[in-house]
Order: C-alpha cells, then sequence, then structure tokens
C-alpha cells in the first residue's frame, strides 16, 4: 500500500497571519460587552431591598440606577439620602419618610443635585458618541422595596422629574404569568 | 346586555384610583358607570381595611377593564392614581392586573392585551 507523502511548502520559516484573527476577537468582545450592557443591571437584595415580583415580560434597559430601599437612596450605588422611620400621626404606625430637612416641598435636594449632574454627564457623552443609541432620554431604572409607602416614591420621581428624568423603568422581580 | 362601542369623539382618560379601601375606577371624566348592581366602579379589598398587598382585588379589576376594553378596543393608556400611604407592592400588582388578561390568551399562549400603558399621577396627598 502506497503511503501519501505530505509535502510542506515554502519551508520551516513561516510566519502565522494574526491580522484576521484580530478582526474576529474584536468583533465578538464588542458583541459581548454589548450584549452585557444592554441586558444586565445589578441587583443587591437585602433585608432593607425586597423587590416586588411581577407577570411583566420586558428586560430592563440601561439607565440611571435608583435604588430606594428602607434605609436609604441610592444613585448608581452611590447613597445619596437616609430615609427616617417616624410615627404616623393620625394612625400611630411607624412610617418610613424621607427626611423633612431634605426636602424643598416635594423635592429632594440632595436626590435633585446628583440627578441633575447625571443628566449633564449622560448628555456630553452622548455629544460626543454623535450615536443616537447614547442620546440622553431621561430614563431611570428604579429599585424599589415593596413595603415602601408610594409617598417616598413618589417624591423621588418628583425629584427625577424635575431633574429631567420623565420615564421610569420599574425593576421587579419575575414570577409566573 | 347591550355593549356600546367606542366614540371616536369620546376620549376614555381611563384612571384606577387605589386607596386604601380598595380601588375606584373612572374614566371620560366620571366615574365609569355600574353595569348591575353589583358591579359598580367601587372595588372593595377582599378584608375590611385592606391589611396586606393580598386583600386587594386584583382579579375583580382585571375583570372590570376587560369591560371597559370590550368598549373602548383602541384604548391602551391607564392613570393610576395611589394613596400616599399604599405600598408600592401594590402599585406593581395593580399594574400587573391592569397590562393584560392571564386567563384570556391565544394560540401563541399570548395574554389578551389591555392597558398596558401607565402614567402615574401625583396621587392622594
Amino acid at each position: 500500500m502506497a503511503k501519501k507523502k505530505t509535502v510542506r511548502r515554502g519551508g520551516g520559516n513561516e510566519e502565522l497571519n494574526i491580522t484576521s484573527m484580530m478582526d474576529m476577537m474584536t468583533i465578538i468582545l464588542v458583541f459581548l460587552l454589548k450584549s452585557y450592557s444592554a441586558e444586565d443591571i445589578s441587583v443587591q437584595g437585602n433585608d432593607d431591598l425586597v423587590l416586588p415580583v411581577s407577570t411583566s415580560l420586558k428586560p430592563p434597559k440601561l439607565a440611571v440606577n435608583v435604588i430606594v430601599s428602607r434605609a436609604q437612596v441610592l444613585v448608581d450605588g452611590e447613597p445619596v439620602l437616609s430615609l427616617v422611620e417616624e410615627a404616623d400621626p393620625t394612625t400611630g404606625q411607624p412610617v418610613i419618610k424621607v427626611p423633612e430637612a431634605a426636602k424643598r416641598g416635594a423635592k429632594i435636594i440632595e436626590l435633585y443635585d446628583k440627578l441633575v449632574a447625571k443628566a449633564e454627564q449622560a448628555k456630553r457623552l452622548g455629544e460626543r458618541a454623535g450615536n443616537d443609541q447614547f442620546d440622553f432620554k431621561g430614563q431611570v431604572l428604579l429599585q424599589c422595596d415593596k413595603r415602601l409607602p408610594f409617598a417616598v416614591i413618589r417624591e423621588v420621581m418628583y425629584t427625577a422629574g424635575q431633574a429631567q428624568f420623565g420615564e421610569f423603568r420599574f425593576v421587579v422581580i419575575k414570577g409566573s404569568g | 346586555m347591550t355593549q356600546e362601542k367606542e366614540d371616536p369623539e369620546e376620549k376614555l382618560n381611563l384612571s384606577i384610583l387605589i386607596t386604601p379601601n380598595g380601588f375606584t375606577l373612572t374614566g371620560a371624566d366620571k366615574v365609569l358607570p355600574p353595569d348591575s348592581e353589583t358591579d359598580g366602579p367601587r372595588i372593595p379589598c377582599l378584608d375590611a381595611g385592606c391589611r396586606s398587598p393580598e386583600s386587594y382585588d386584583y382579579h375583580a379589576l382585571t375583570e372590570r377593564l376587560k369591560k371597559v376594553k370590550d368598549r373602548y378596543e383602541s384604548e391602551e393608556n391607564v392613570i393610576f392614581v395611589p394613596d400616599g400611604g399604599v405600598p408600592y407592592e401594590v402599585l406593581v400588582l395593580t399594574m400587573d392586573a391592569a397590562r393584560d388578561d392571564q386567563e384570556d390568551k391565544d394560540d401563541q399562549g399570548k395574554a389578551r392585551t389591555l392597558f398596558p400603558y401607565v402614567v402615574i399621577a401625583a396621587g392622594v396627598q
């Protein structure tokens, strides 16, 4: 039986062309980064932050992340304000509130300042990117503890609205539906 | 019972008031008229005083909204007017009840859409 011989061309000093490999890796990297940034948000549950369960199927979008737990308000992970627990004057029951000293009317001053800075930053980034996808759209992801009274969330939403964030997406835990 | 269809000139402005006593539906600039003596605009909680988020009658709310949707087929917006003391969880469960009817699914398993677009009003102070 005749054996086939493998013939090597060009001798043993051949260099590997990695340009096409680099192109491919770059495309994969961009794809992965885009996938992660579009679909993943950080949710850190604890005793003070229990998210409600919902039948909603919409995936979250990347936006400014505002967390309202039973203890504090955070913007993109940075604590902005501590909430207080006081007795309700009519029922005597303990109720979580935004401290009066932290507000001007229904506007929460520290939160307003933080969100205005975020809005300005997002607008600058949008201008530099020169791409509609990165334009400032005034969207907020709200992660709120399910036991909070609506009055607290109303003040947070009102403050965000004053700081040019007019579209809210509530983060929930996906339940059966 | 005859079901009147949507008048193109008539704006619905469907609103759901979420109070410590249950839901109240308003629309077309008035409290929605009851369809029968037992089917009024107010949907009380299943227990007196609405002691927990589960006390609210979300099933009855969906049933009422289905009747409103039958009449205003193209309408998709709803305004929520929650009381300040209502827990946030009630708001989310009310959104679920108003969004679609999970008991009425098509061949692809998609629930019938009711009022998916929510505007939250300042509420009762």
